[in-house]
């Protein structure tokens, strides 16, 4: 089965700066992938890379079996990449249910209509609706986004999302910020998406990471280490040194 | 729509078609001004208000229209439709080629590329003077006609209400397109152009879409403006024309369309009542109505209108 993402020596240079240095991966169909490794590793600029907003300048991104390295953000989200950001990215003069329209609108193909006026789109207030109670924004959808708390502003970050039909879905940093209660009901959102529906996350939290994770990769300045199944990158003493240097303090970082 | 905002805009109607009746002639072509400017004004609010795009080179469009409609009207018929619809034409034309450029640059970018491509047209004008008539512009403009060689727009009144016809088929046209999806997808642009991209929306082509309505119905007032003073000159289409639209939206209120077309009729009264005594110097009392407005009154004249209304109903 071909994998859904494919990258290749995938690389972006700022100048002398490798941000992201020749990272070969595939992601599975289905897959929990999670991208780990410390600040600055890259991890953000890889997602940026895999859903267009920023150009690789060396190697090739396949999805679903198509060159997409070249193509810009908006193509690569009508195949099938969608994403999250890690400061959400929102409407904020806009109401939730607003929000969640405009990529809603796209998705079924009324975009352009420059003639009808908007409440005549039933099927957009309905699947608009049915994503609003899916990420847990039912009641909320005429607050403006601008005033969501920010667990709420996140979780109206996923509706966008999915909104556009994703079979790949970046999640960058979701639970950054949020209390540990948010966080909680955060990942059992997240963890009640579609099986098919494949998942790339970049999580701090390694607890999220190990609960939900099937695969994990670690990036370290830049450079993919290591990928393999959660219990291989726990013990990975390569790993361990990118995250603590030299010694034996691993069980600290995954246990705190 | 509630059945008083229904009955609302049935009386404003009226009262517009009944106008004439109630103005002597000097007023009713300043109010057939105060339409075609405020149309303009308009068109430039779908850009600036709806879509977060702050142009200041919009009257290079009013300008092509009315240049369309005169040489249109001197050297091929005097069909007013005719006119409207070459002017419509062409200047969609030029907005859709210079919009290509525009739309790939926001904020200041964009006000710099579209405050050049507004001094580009005018300097074309000025300098093409085979075609335009250079600074003395384009004159001896023959009287519109609905067909044949009926003289019944001559008179200003009959003009007027031609006028107001062709200013509501702008009007509502834009009404409808700011409720529409595509309307929606530009509030989307405004508030955050990168995350439309990353919805699937091509941003450039949905802005260059906007550019080039917003032209074409610039283009439009363009025409009716040359109509009505059956003479077209650069000064028609200077940076002036392009900054008091800008001006009279804000005092008006952005966003809302009718904000454009108050502002308008408010500037042209204002003019009209302080040219005389304070010859050029009026400009200054503008300048202060202007910067009051932005202090005190951030919605402009419509959402001050607002308020009263709900103080008024409660």
């Amino acid at each position: 089965m071909t994998p859904v993402l494919e990258l290749a020596d995938v690389g972006r240079r700022y100048g002398e700066l490798r941000a992201v240095d020749s990272v070969t991966l595939e992601v599975a169909a289905g897959s929990r992938h999670a991208l780990i490794g410390p600040n600055g590793a890259g991890k953000s600029t890889l997602f940026h890379l895999i859903s267009g907003t920023v150009r690789a300048t060396s190697g090739r991104i396949r999805f679903l079996g198509v060159d997409v390295t070249r193509r810009g953000p908006h193509r690569r989200t009508r195949l099938g990449v969608g994403r999250t950001f890690q400061h959400s990215s929102l409407f904020d003069e806009l109401t939730a249910r607003e929000n969640v329209a405009v990529a809603v609108q796209r998705k079924l193909g009324h975009a352009r209509n420059a003639v009808l006026p908007v409440g005549r789109f039933r099927d957009v207030d309905d699947r608009s609706e049915e994503l609003l109670e899916l990420v847990g924004l039912t009641g909320l959808g005429e607050t403006d986004a601008g005033s969501l708390s920010y667990g709420h502003r996140r979780q109206l970050e996923v509706a966008l999302a999915l909104a556009t039909e994703p079979r790949l879905l970046l999640l960058d940093e979701p639970t950054a910020g949020m209390s540990r209660t948010e966080a909680r009901q955060f990942m059992a959102l997240i963890g009640g998406l579609p099986q098919e529906l494949t998942l790339m996350i970049v999580e701090h939290d390694m607890d999220i990471v190990f609960e939900l994770a099937t695969v994990i990769s670690v990036l370290d300045a830049g450079r993919l280490i290591a990928t393999g199944p959660p219990e291989e990158i726990r013990t990975s003493p390569v790993v361990q040194e990118a995250y603590l240097g030299p010694g034996d303090r691993m069980e600290q970082l995954f246990t705190s | 729509m509630t059945r008083a905002g229904l009955a609302t805009r049935l009386a404003v109607l009226a009262l517009l078609v009944a106008a004439p009746a109630m103005l002597d002639t000097y007023r009713t072509f300043l109010l057939t001004e105060i339409l075609i400017f405020g149309l303009f004004a308009a068109s430039l609010d779908l850009l600036l208000g709806y879509t977060g795009l702050p142009s200041l080179g919009h009257a290079g469009y009013f300008g092509v229209g009315g240049y369309a409609a005169g040489l249109f009207a001197l050297h091929v018929t005097p069909n007013a439709f005719a006119q409207l619809a070459v002017a419509l034409g062409v200047a969609a034309g030029v907005a859709l080629v210079t919009g290509v450029f525009a739309v790939r640059s926001r904020g200041v970018y964009f006000l710099m590329l579209t405050l050049a491509f507004g001094q580009l047209l005018w300097v074309l004008a000025l300098n093409w003077t085979s075609l335009t008539g250079g600074s003395n512009g384009i004159y001896g403009i023959p009287a519109p006609t609905l067909g044949g060689s009926s003289s019944w727009l001559v008179p200003s009144d009959h003009f007027y209400w031609y006028t107001l016809g062709v200013f509501l088929v702008g009007y509502v046209a834009l009404k409808f397109v700011v409720a529409s999806p595509f309307g929606r997808a530009l509030a989307g642009i405004r508030g955050n152009e990168e995350r439309m991209g990353s919805l699937g929306y091509s941003v450039p082509l949905s802005k260059l879409a906007v550019f080039t309505l917003a032209g074409a119905i610039a283009g439009f007032a363009g025409a009716l403006a040359c109509q009505q003073s059956k003479y077209f000159s650069p000064d028609g289409m200077s940076f002036d024309v392009s900054a008091v639209a800008v001006v009279v939206i804000v005092i008006g209120g952005q966003r809302t369309l009718l904000g454009a077309v108050l502002g308008a009729a408010f500037y042209y009264v204002m003019r009209d009542q302080l040219s005389d005594a304070l010859s050029s110097h009026w400009q200054l009392v503008l300048g202060a109505v202007f910067v009051l407005v932005v202090y005190l009154l951030p919605g402009g004249l419509v959402s001050g209108g607002r308020r009263l209304q709900r103080r008024v109903v409660r």
